[in-house]
């Protein structure tokens, strides 16, 4: 419509520059401009007996408009813009070729589509303009001739990168425009893929398939879970599920052929829902967990409804340092709560006497022989720490610096329980500690800890959290809960901290305080349990009763879980990419810059590649190994030297050090994860590189917009624009209403 | 029936039903002992206000002491035993104990709340199947008894019938010199025959043919010491004779560092 009046695109006007091209002088132009007001005015003049005032103004203004512009129109504007030059450009064609091209959108696969643009819509004339060049997107970009043979099986499509290796071509001739026909199904990482596209100047426009809403379509988008993890933990999978609209789904996850869990899912309103599944740890190795969501019916695209994951149960220990200040009963049940958990290795330091440390736990003769550790090394050998009742000043300021450091750097575990010379009352409110805790504590002066019994209850966020469940099953689990026996004491505490949550509360005179707190601090975590009482649960509970043992080792799990280990292996698959990133710290976790750092990749084939120092990153070296096959890669790496002189070889605890993990590398997920049309990514491509996204059925202005392009071969067009029906309606307008509103006034 | 016939069953059943209640309690805790009033704090819901509340059983006497539901047999030594070990817990280690013992039997609710329990004179105890059952329980699930002052091959019999009821299948063992119990404060390599007051005063250290003294115990299945059994020996008499001059003082510096040892240990295995 705005095109027939104006007789061109917008975008022609937004690009052309206005010229008047009759040839005549302007300043006759001025002249019979300043004539023809005089003529209006003296009119006006003349008929002053009946115009007055604003309708003098009125009519004065309208002929006005109307001279101006037709004195504008009889000198000729035109406009003057840079089009391609006909038969002297290349437009490049790409067609996605991938394996969601296939996808039945209304009974009509995507590619079919494509096919029928190229034939019967505007981009068949644009052949006929320019030397056009057909391409089909997979991995690559693939010259061909026709789309009549091609199959849209393709598992990868990177279109970035075709885009990318079209474009660097355009040195070899005049390339004037790139159209992309896609869903926009991208399986790589675009990193700064659209910068380097933006910077050839040539627009790329984006013919966008399929829809923005598959309804049909349900599938896994994501699951995230702990790469590794050790025997008796807790395995926790968070997974999305992509869907259209409420309704019940299923999940089953399977460990080979071995089905491990079953979860029924109540899919919400929207087209996301998280939902968290809790899985039987597996025995120690490596695992491949598969998720499989059972599809509906109508579910055409399969392939997205199963996931795999890697997981090993490693064979390691975390090591835990217990210093107490009194024998209490709580040590007790503690320690034997642990008893035959291999995962846990309780090493404790108990002031039985005033003069004597009794050790238990400990790994030869003269482990923690001088008491609790003065050096970093020795301390940070430790995953986990929990301070009992005893008194900070019991302490050195460098050994509670220390303890600050084994939490913000190391990345350990503190746990600080409640006691008479604990928390409060132990003066840890005003020692450097008091920081690192998730609550505030009371000063010593008003006494804390009382032996007092109360029930416990667990918070909202304590209920969801993972360390915290007896059962799986919700209603057997806040059974057990509300039947647990009172603790034995409790020590009050202060203000939360701004980072920190409540898990368990106690139940005192009806009033609810805080029991268990946390905070992330550092690398590290932080918990207060601000009881020594925890033991009633196993005494006045029946001998089978496992809710001691379980409290006691899934909350250390937690404790203990988040502490870095010195030697750490990562792996990531993007695309077909393995990214393998180590990070070295010394026994005092001090980044490691001077090592050499190999890994070994086995699973296809056995492949060794060096690691290389991440610039920006002390301690992290970092390779990128290409992928060629699906299942699981095997990754194991070793600081195998120093890269410097001998003096700084590395220490014995380093030198052989070695970490291993493994990835389950699935190419093609990504392609299918979701049958949507990804319309915003071919926007963006559109808007970086100057071009247009086009709906399918909308490709009218596409020539000309394609012409627009200031790539290639161009010319200079003079399109003349006074001739516009626009300019003829605007005339027979003003001049309607001058004579409507003469009409009215009775001034004819 | 002859008339005399019938009033003496008519005698016999009161005499029985004015028992009653006291067999219905189980075991009747006497009020008295040498003329002192015998004082059991009652705790109730919120429990004692220290960490180590020294437990006293009160129990049955078996057979061979009279199977008597009214003895005081296990009131042996009581308060001052108590009284004078807890001064020394209290004295010596980091322990947050009370000055007052209490006193409980083996069916009572609060049984649980007292990991640790102390039970003298156990050559005369008959605990009954249910008592049994409660001391096994309570003993898994990780309470501790140490037994004391009995002597001689009957009171062992004695002994071991009722405990033979708790645990059958386990063995009673000596503790081996390498015992952590016996190193857990101090390092007790000394077996000395710790004696009553009574076979002291007649110049000797063993009663009836108990001559060799017996530390001995019983194990769960983790090898952590249970039952502490001192055989043909009285720590409870070094213990409540501290303060008598007549009493050898280093027998009672031993029995407060076996005392303190088991109850240490105790508190950490």
């Amino acid at each position: 419509m705005i095109e027939f009046w104006l007789k061109y695109p917008l975008d022609t006007w937004r690009e052309g520059r206005l010229e008047l091209m009759s040839g005549w002088p302007l300043a006759w132009l001025a002249l019979a401009g300043l004539l023809g007001v005089v003529v209006i005015l003296l009119g006006l003049v003349r008929r002053g007996h009946t115009l007055t005032g604003l309708k003098r103004i009125t009519v004065g203004a309208l002929q006005l408009a109307v001279l101006a512009l037709a004195l504008v129109l009889l000198w000729q504007p035109s406009l003057t813009v840079n089009r391609l030059q006909s038969g002297s450009n290349a437009l490049a064609v790409l067609v996605d070729q991938s394996a969601s091209m296939a996808y039945p959108d209304e009974d009509l696969p995507r590619f079919t589509r494509a096919r029928e643009l190229l034939d019967e819509s505007a981009l068949s004339d644009l052949a006929r303009v320019y030397d056009l060049e057909l391409f089909a997107a997979a991995d690559r970009a693939t010259a061909v001739t026709s789309l009549d043979e091609l199959v849209p099986a393709q598992e990868e499509s990177a279109l970035l990168a075709s885009l990318d290796q079209i474009l660097a071509s355009s040195a070899r001739r005049a390339l004037g425009a790139v159209v992309l026909i896609s869903d926009g199904r991208e399986t790589q990482p675009l990193g700064d893929a659209l910068g380097r596209l933006a910077a050839y100047g040539i627009p790329v426009h984006t013919i966008g398939l399929g829809r923005d809403d598959v309804p049909e379509d349900q599938g896994l988008l994501q699951v995230q879970m702990p790469a590794q993890l050790t025997p008796g933990s807790a395995l926790r999978a968070s997974v999305m599920v992509s869907h259209s609209g409420a309704g019940p789904a299923r999940l089953r996850i399977s460990r080979g052929d071995q089905l491990v869990a079953v979860q029924e899912l109540a899919l919400g309103e929207g087209t996301r829902t998280l939902v968290d599944v809790d899985i039987p740890t597996p025995e120690p190795g490596h695992h491949e967990l598969t998720f499989d969501l059972e599809p509906r019916p109508a579910d055409v695209n399969r392939r997205n409804n199963t996931l795999t994951r890697a997981v090993e149960v490693a064979d390691r220990v975390f090591r835990i340092l217990y210093i107490e200040g009194e024998p209490r009963w709580e040590y007790k049940f503690l320690r034997r709560a642990l008893t035959g958990d291999e995962g846990l290795a309780l090493v404790s330091l108990l002031r039985v006497s005033p003069n004597k440390f009794y050790r238990q736990g400990i790994a030869n003769a003269a482990e923690l022989e001088a008491g609790f550790p003065d050096s970093r090394e020795e301390l940070f050998a430790f995953d986990a720490l929990i301070i009992g009742s005893i008194e900070a000043a019991s302490f050195s300021t460098e050994q509670l610096e220390a303890v600050r450091d084994f939490v913000d750097h190391r990345g350990g575990g503190l746990l600080m329980l409640g006691g008479r010379s604990g928390l409060g009352d132990g003066g840890w409110g005003n020692s450097p500690l008091a920081g690192v805790m998730p609550s505030e504590l009371p000063s010593p002066e008003a006494v804390s800890f009382s032996r007092e019994r109360w029930p416990v209850a667990r918070t909202a966020r304590g209920e969801v959290s993972r360390e915290l469940k007896f059962s799986d099953l919700g209603d057997q689990d806040r059974e057990q809960w509300s039947s647990l026996p009172a603790l034995a004491d409790y020590q009050r505490l202060g203000p939360l901290r701004p980072a920190a949550s409540t898990l368990i509360n106690v139940l005192v005179d009806g009033a609810e305080l805080p029991l268990l707190t946390t905070q992330p601090f550092g690398h590290g975590k932080s918990y207060v349990l601000a009881t020594g009482g925890t033991w009633r649960w196993q005494m006045s509970l029946p001998l089978d009763d496992q809710r001691h043992e379980t409290f006691w080792r899934q909350l250390l799990r937690a404790v203990a879980g988040n502490a870095r280990q010195s030697f750490r292996l990562e792996v990531t698959t993007e695309g077909d990419q393995l990214s393998v990133r180590a990070e070295l710290n010394s026994p005092e976790f001090e980044p490691v810059t001077w090592a050499a750092v190999t890994a070994v990749l086995t699973g296809e084939r056995e492949e060794e590649v060096r690691l290389s120092p991440v610039p920006g990153a002390p301690g992290a070296y970092a390779a990128r190994v290409p992928l060629r096959s699906a299942g699981m890669h095997y990754v194991q790496a070793e600081v195998t030297a120093s890269t410097t002189g001998p003096s700084e070889t590395p220490p014995s605890a380093l030198a052989g050090a070695k970490a291993r993990t493994a990835i389950f590398h699935a190419p093609g997920r990504a392609e299918f994860a979701s049958m949507q049309r990804n319309t915003a990514l071919l926007k963006e491509i559109a808007a970086a590189t100057g071009g247009r996204f086009w709906e399918p059925d909308a490709l009218a202005d596409l020539p000309d917009a394609v012409a627009g392009s200031q790539a290639g071969v161009t010319e200079r067009q003079v399109l003349p624009v006074w001739d516009a029906p626009a300019w003829l309606l605007l005339l027979v307008l003003l001049k309607s209403t001058e004579w409507l509103l003469r009409r009215r006034w009775s001034v004819i | 029936m002859p008339r005399f016939l019938g009033s003496r069953l008519l005698f016999a059943a009161f005499l029985f039903a004015a028992q009653l209640p006291a067999w219905a309690q189980g075991v009747a805790l006497a009020d008295e002992q040498d003329g002192r009033t015998i004082a059991n704090p009652d705790y109730g819901a919120t429990g004692p206000g220290y960490e180590f509340v020294f437990a006293r059983v009160a129990y049955t006497t078996n057979r061979l002491r009279g199977g008597n539901r009214r003895s005081t047999l296990w009131q042996t030594d009581y308060p001052d035993a108590e009284y004078h070990f807890l001064g020394g817990v209290q004295r010596l280690t980091r322990v947050d104990a009370g000055t007052d013992g209490h006193i409980l039997t083996l069916t009572d609710e609060e049984l649980f709340d007292y990991p640790w329990i102390y039970a003298v004179e156990v050559g005369g105890w008959h605990l009954s199947w249910q008592e049994a059952e409660r001391l096994r329980e309570y003993l898994l699930r990780g309470g501790f008894l140490m037994v004391d002052d009995f002597h001689g091959s009957l009171e062992w019999t004695g002994f071991m019938s009722s405990m033979s009821r708790v645990f059958p299948e386990r063995p009673v063992i000596d503790i081996p010199p390498g015992d952590p119990s016996l190193h857990v404060l101090y390092d007790l390599d000394q077996r000395i025959q710790i004696p009553g007051i009574m076979p002291l005063r007649q110049g000797r250290t063993w009663e009836q043919d108990g001559f060799d003294p017996h530390w001995r115990g019983i194990y769960d299945d983790e090898g952590r010491l249970m039952v502490a059994i001192n055989f043909n020996m009285d720590l409870g008499d070094a213990w409540e004779h501290a303060d008598w001059p007549e009493y050898p003082e280093p027998m009672t510096a031993l029995a407060y560092r076996f005392g303190i040892n088991y109850l240490l240990y105790a508190m950490t295995h």
